[in-house]
């Protein structure tokens, strides 16, 4: 088993190098290729663990494999490992940000507006990229819609979406037998 | 200015709700932050999650260009503990008492029931980013904006090239074609 620093030191390896997105992919050749840490079965299932935990995914694993690894001080250092060069870049570029804006040239602005229209495609992608293996389970496709009319075009509370397309989710599937 | 405590509650507000990873918050977020509690306008929302597509490691550290805008550094961090810590905390618990859980039939249906949750609410994500990407636009604009978002999805879904190289690609056809 590797110790806490070797830990920290993959996981800082793994948030310099994975840029966008795909943070998985990044963690698997890191961790199970290289390092066989993990074998593709643990990968695979605490992959799918942190997707159905709340928060960014990408972190939420990185957490999971440290405590598989090493308990409490592996979760801390690899979480903190895999956040931190992307933490200070997002630093710099925050405050370039708003150094920049000062003097706004057209250039600038369009830049900007370019970088925004990149973002909403490649938040499209990802989406047609995750939506097959999300829609697998019984309702699904109702309580996808549903819960994207409720938040995303009425804007409801997002708290009063979850208590209602939760237990009907559950309920629903209550007897489905694992396929995993 | 709001202090780190008020900023660290509204962001880990989006920490503990954010199933479907953080661009399920998006929609939440921009009625809160923007329209609500004033603290970003809508160009410094959709400016600051592109930001977060060009950084090493997770997106959502688009966080922290958030809270650094309401309260500066501290903000920052505050921004960065209310997303990330609810679900490092719940995915390491989660790890630890894995083994005895995996059994029940529980933690099927609930996953079962969490995945179509989680895609719907990124779809909503997406709506207000673009949403908030276009409204500014005037119609030639955002007819060019519009390739450019094409030609950004298109290189993603079938290449599955790094995001930061189709930022900066956008980013400069932007400056050349949008002044």
């Amino acid at each position: 088993m590797p110790s806490t620093l070797e830990i920290f030191k993959a996981f800082v390896l793994v948030g310099a190098s994975a840029f966008g997105g795909g943070g998985s992919a990044h963690i698997h050749q890191h961790i199970v290729t290289r390092r066989g840490w993990l074998s593709e079965a643990e990968f695979l299932e605490g992959l799918s663990l942190s997707q159905l935990l709340p928060g960014p995914i990408f972190a939420n694993f990185a957490a999971h494999i440290g405590m598989h690894l090493r308990g409490t001080s592996g979760a801390i250092a690899a979480f903190v490992g895999v956040c931190l060069p992307g933490m200070l870049a997002i630093l710099a570029l925050s405050s370039a940000y708003f150094a920049v804006r000062e003097f706004s040239s057209p250039a600038v602005t369009g830049a900007l507006t370019g970088v925004a229209a990149g973002a909403v495609g490649i938040s499209l992608a990802t989406l047609a990229r995750v939506a097959p293996p999300g829609l697998k389970s019984i309702g699904a496709p109702i309580i996808a819609l549903a819960a994207f009319i409720a938040n995303g075009v009425l804007h409801l509370p997002l708290l009063w979406v979850l208590l209602v397309l939760l237990p009907l989710g559950v309920a629903l599937n209550w007897n489905v037998l694992p396929d995993a | 200015m709001p202090d780190f405590l008020t900023v660290l509650l509204e962001f880990l507000r989006y920490g503990i709700l954010s199933f479907g990873g953080g661009v399920a918050m998006l929609s939440e977020m921009s009625r809160s932050l923007v329209t609500e509690r004033h603290w970003l306008t809508t160009r410094e929302f959709t400016d600051g999650f592109a930001l977060g597509q060009f950084v090493p490691g997770p997106n959502m550290l688009a966080m922290m260009f958030y809270g650094f805008r309401v309260a500066g550094l501290a903000g920052a961090f505050a921004g960065f503990l209310g997303m990330f810590l609810p679900g490092a905390i719940a995915s390491s618990l989660l790890a630890r008492v894995w083994e005895r859980l995996k059994r029940s039939k529980w933690s099927w249906a609930i996953r079962a029931a969490l995945l179509p949750i989680g895609l719907g609410l990124s779809m909503g994500g997406v709506l207000s980013l673009t949403r908030a990407a276009f409204s500014s636009l005037n119609l030639q604009t955002a007819v060019i904006a519009g390739i450019l978002t094409t030609l950004a999805a298109f290189i993603i879904y079938t290449k599955r090239s790094s995001t930061m190289l189709v930022i900066l690609l956008t980013g400069l056809l932007g400056a050349l074609l949008l002044r």
